[in-house]
C-alpha cells in the first residue's frame, strides 16, 4: 500500500469532488490556452493583413513608377527626335519690358546697356551658346514707305570661355543690309541694290527666303549703324541666346537661375515652336506622374501605418481584456479548487486521524492530498489544453476566412500561429502548480489536525 | 512494564463553568501477556483514558510509559513512530477507511514508516493480513469495502488491522459492544490469544461479557478507577 494507490483509490471512491476539481482547471486552462490562441490568431491576421497591404502599395507604386518612366522615355523620344535636347533659343531682355508690347506690335521699347552682353561672355556661363545683342525697332522706312522691323545685329559674341566653337551666324557688316521676304519682294530690292535708310546708304547683301514670321518684315543691319541710327548709342534691346544646352527638361528654369546672377534687371523667354509646346505638356505629364508618385507614397504611407495603428491597438485592447479575464479566471478557478479540496479534507478527517494513530506521518498525509491536486491539475491540463486548442482552432479557420475575404490569396492559419510549444509547456506547468496551491492550505490543515480531537468526538 | 500510567489527570474545558475532568488522577499497569478489562458506565472517561494512553491525547499532568518510553515526552513524529511500533489501535467506532476493501484497510497501517530492522515487504504484510483475515472469519469479505459489511464483520477488520504487526499493546475501546455473542467471542478470543502469545491488551467496555476473558477488570466512574477485582 502507498500514498499513491490511496490516492488513486480515493479518487476513485469520491468521483464528484473529483470531476468538480477537474472541470475547474480544466476550465481555466481551456479558457487560458484559447486566449492565447485568439491572441496568436489575432497577432498572425495582423502580420498577414500588413503584408497584404504592402504587397497592395508596392504593386500601386510599381504602375506608377512605370508610368513615370514611360512619360520620361515619350518625352526623351519626342525631345530627340524633335532635335530638342540639342539646344533652343531665347531672348534675354530688360526686366521692365512688357511682353505685350512685345507680342502685340514687335516692338521692344526698354533697352539695357551693350555691356551686359560682354558681361555674359565673360562669364562662366554653362546653360548657353551663342550670344547675339540686338536693337529692335519698328519703324517706317520713309525712302521707301514701308513699315518694317528694323534689327541692328552684331552677330555672335563669342562666349570668351569656349572660344573654340565657331560662329553660327556671320555678322552683318558695316553698310550693309539683309532684308526679309516681304521688303525685298513688295520694294523689288535685289542683292547689290543701293538702298538710303534714314538718309544713310546701305548695300543690300541678302535677301531671305519666306519664313511665315516677323523675319519677313525684318530688315537687319550692323548693331553700330542701328543703334546711331535710332541714337541708342552702347544699348540694346535683347539679346538672343541660340542653343541652350541643358541638362534638363525644364530650361527655362536651369537658364533663368544661371542668367539672375550675372545679369540681374533682366528677364528670359523662350523663342516657342509648337514643338516645344508639345515636348512641355509630356513634361509636364511627366512631372504630374511623378507628383502622383510621390502622393501616392505618402499617402499609402500614412495608410499603411494608419492600419498598423488600428490593429496595434486593437489587439492591445484585446490582450489587455484577455489578461484580466484570464486572471479572473485562474483565481475564481484556484479559489474553487481550494473550496473542493478542503471539502473532500473535511470528507476525510476520519480516515486521516486513523493514519495518524497508526503511525502515518503528517508529510504523508500532506502528499496525499497534494498528490491528489497534482494529478488533477495534470490531468486538467491536458483536458483543458485539447479543449482550448480545438477551441482556438475552430476560431482561428473562422477567423481566417474572415479577415482574408477580399483577397485573392485565403489565409490559412497553422497550429504554430495558435500556440507556440514554449507556451503550452508553460500552461502544463502552471496547471499543477495552480492546483498545489490550492490545495496546500487544505492539506496543511489535514496534517496537522490532531487526531485525538477527531477519533474523541466520534466515540 | 509494557504499559504504566501515573496519576494522569484530563480535563476538558477547563477554567470554564462546563469543566469536565474526564479522567481524574489514574494510575495503572499492564506486563506484557495480561489482559485488562477497564469497565464503566458511558461518559465515564473510557476512551479518553484510551486516547491519553496511546499516545494520542496528551494528559494535563501525569506520565505515561510505553515499554519504558514516554511519548509525551516525545516530538510528535517520534510519538506517531512510537504508535506505529508499540500500539494497536481498535476503536468504538472503527475508522475503517472507506474506500479500500477489508484486506486493504487491515494492511493501511503498513503506510506508516516502521523503524530500522522492523521494515516489512508488501509481500510480507499480505500474507499476514489474509492469515488475520481467515482467522477472523473474513475470507469471503476480503474485497468488500467496509459499506457492504456487517457491523460485526467491521469490528473483525478493525482488529485484524490493529494486529497487523503484532504490537506488543493492544489498546481496544469497546469492540464487542455492537456484537452479537457469537461475534463477541470470536473477538474476545483472539483477544485472549494475543495475550498467550505475549502481548498486553487493554479492553475498555461496558459489556459485561469482556470480564469472563480479562485477567483482571478494573472500573472507571467519573473518570476515576474504583475497585478491582481480580476473578477468581
Ligand atoms: N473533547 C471534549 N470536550 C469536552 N468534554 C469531553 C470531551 N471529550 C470527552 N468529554 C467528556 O469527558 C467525559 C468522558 O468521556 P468519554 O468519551 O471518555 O466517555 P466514555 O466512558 O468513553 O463513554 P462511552 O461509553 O459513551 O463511550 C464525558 O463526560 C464527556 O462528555
Ligand atoms: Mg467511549
Amino acid at each position: 500500500m502507498s500514498v499513491w494507490q490511496i490516492i488513486i483509490k480515493e479518487i476513485r471512491h469520491r468521483k464528484l469532488n473529483f470531476c468538480l476539481s477537474l472541470v475547474a482547471v480544466a476550465v481555466a486552462v481551456a479558457f487560458l490556452t484559447g486566449a492565447i490562441s485568439l491572441l496568436n490568431v489575432e497577432s498572425a491576421i495582423t502580420h498577414w493583413l500588413q503584408n497584404q497591404h504592402q504587397a497592395e502599395f508596392e504593386k500601386k507604386i510599381e504602375l506608377k513608377q512605370e508610368e513615370v518612366q514611360k512619360a520620361g522615355q515619350e518625352l526623351t523620344e519626342f525631345a530627340r527626335k524633335n532635335g530638342l535636347l540639342l539646344g533652343f533659343n531665347i531672348w534675354i531682355l530688360p526686366e521692365n519690358q512688357s511682353l505685350n508690347e512685345l507680342h502685340v506690335s514687335g516692338e521692344i521699347s526698354q533697352t539695357f546697356p551693350e555691356s551686359y552682353v560682354h558681361k555674359l561672355s565673360e562669364a562662366k556661363v554653362v546653360t548657353i551658346n551663342h550670344l547675339f545683342p540686338m536693337v529692335i525697332e519698328k519703324l517706317t522706312w520713309e525712302e521707301k514707305g514701308i513699315d518694317i522691323i528694323l534689327t541692328g545685329t552684331q552677330g555672335e559674341v563669342p562666349i570668351l570661355h569656349r572660344t573654340s566653337k565657331k560662329p553660327l551666324q556671320d555678322q552683318v557688316p558695316t553698310g550693309s543690309m539683309v532684308l526679309g521676304y516681304n521688303i525685298h519682294s513688295e520694294l523689288n530690292l535685289k542683292v547689290g541694290d543701293k538702298v538710303q535708310l534714314r538718309g544713310k546708304e546701305f548695300e543690300i547683301t541678302e535677301l531671305y527666303d519666306q519664313r511665315g514670321t516677323k523675319d519677313d518684315s525684318t530688315v537687319w543691319i550692323n548693331l553700330k549703324e542701328a543703334q546711331e541710327l535710332l541714337g541708342r548709342q552702347n544699348l540694346i534691346n535683347a539679346i538672343l541666346a541660340l542653343e541652350c544646352n541643358c541638362a534638363s527638361v525644364d530650361r527655362i528654369g536651369e537658364i533663368r537661375q544661371e542668367l539672375a546672377s550675372i545679369l540681374p534687371g533682366t528677364k528670359i523667354i523662350e523663342e516657342k515652336s509648337r514643338a516645344l509646346a508639345r515636348a512641355e505638356s509630356r513634361n509636364k505629364a511627366k512631372q504630374e506622374a511623378e507628383e502622383s508618385l510621390a502622393r501616392e507614397k505618402l499617402s499609402g504611407m500614412t495608410l499603411l501605418e494608419d492600419q498598423q495603428h488600428n490593429r496595434d491597438q486593437l489587439e492591445q485592447q484585446l490582450s489587455f481584456f484577455t489578461t484580466v479575464l484570464i486572471a479572473f479566471i485562474l483565481i475564481c478557478a484556484t479559489i474553487w479548487l481550494g473550496l473542493l479540496t478542503y471539502n473532500n479534507v473535511r470528507q476525510r478527517r476520519n480516515e486521516i486521524a486513523i493514519l495518524r494513530a497508526f503511525g502515518v506521518r503528517s508529510h504523508q498525509i500532506l502528499t496525499t492530498i497534494i498528490g491528489r491536486n497534482l494529478i488533477i491539475g495534470v490531468l486538467g491540463a491536458c483536458a483543458g489544453i485539447l479543449i482550448g486548442f480545438l477551441a482556438g482552432n475552430v476560431y482561428a479557420n473562422w477567423s481566417g476566412t474572415q479577415a482574408s475575404a477580399g483577397y485573392e490569396t485565403p489565409l490559412t492559419l497553422h497550429l504554430t500561429d495558435l500556440q507556440a510549444g514554449s507556451s503550452l509547456i508553460l500552461i502544463f506547468l502552471l496547471a499543477p502548480v495552480l492546483a498545489l496551491i490550492a490545495g496546500w492550505f487544505p492539506a496543511l490543515l489535514a496534517s496537522r489536525e490532531d487526531p485525538a480531537s477527531i477519533l474523541q468526538s466520534e466515540n | 512494564m509494557l504499559l504504566q500510567a501515573k496519576q494522569a489527570v484530563k480535563r476538558f474545558s477547563s477554567g470554564t463553568p462546563n469543566e469536565v475532568i474526564a479522567v481524574k488522577d489514574i494510575s495503572l499497569d499492564l506486563s506484557a501477556g495480561e489482559f485488562l478489562a477497564i469497565h464503566g458506565p458511558s461518559g465515564g472517561g473510557k476512551s479518553t483514558l484510551l486516547l491519553i494512553l496511546g499516545g494520542l491525547l496528551r494528559p494535563d499532568s501525569g506520565t505515561i510509559e510505553i515499554n519504558g518510553r514516554q511519548p509525551y515526552a516525545l516530538s510528535a513524529e517520534d510519538r506517531a513512530s512510537l504508535r506505529a511500533t508499540e500500539i494497536g489501535f481498535v476503536f468504538q467506532q472503527f475508522h475503517l477507511i472507506p474506500y479500500l476493501t477489508v484486506i486493504e484497510n487491515v494492511i493501511a497501517p503498513g503506510l506508516a514508516p516502521r523503524p530500522a530492522g522492523k521494515e516489512s515487504s508488501h509481500t510480507e504484510l499480505h500474507q499476514r493480513a489474509v492469515e488475520l483475515i481467515e482467522k477472523f472469519g473474513l475470507a469471503a469479505r476480503a474485497d468488500h469495502k467496509p459499506g457492504e459489511l456487517s457491523t460485526g464483520e467491521r469490528q473483525r477488520t478493525a482488529l485484524a488491522r490493529a494486529l497487523l504487526f503484532k504490537p506488543p499493546l493492544l489498546l481496544a475501546d469497546e469492540p464487542t459492544g455492537n456484537l452479537d455473542d457469537e461475534n463477541a467471542r470470536i473477538v474476545l478470543t483472539a483477544m485472549k490469544e494475543y495475550c498467550a502469545e505475549g502481548g498486553g491488551v487493554l479492553l475498555v467496555t461496558h459489556d459485561a461479557r469482556a470480564s469472563e476473558y480479562a485477567d483482571r477488570t478494573l472500573t472507571i466512574r467519573d473518570g476515576q478507577l474504583q475497585a478491582e477485582n481480580v476473578p477468581a
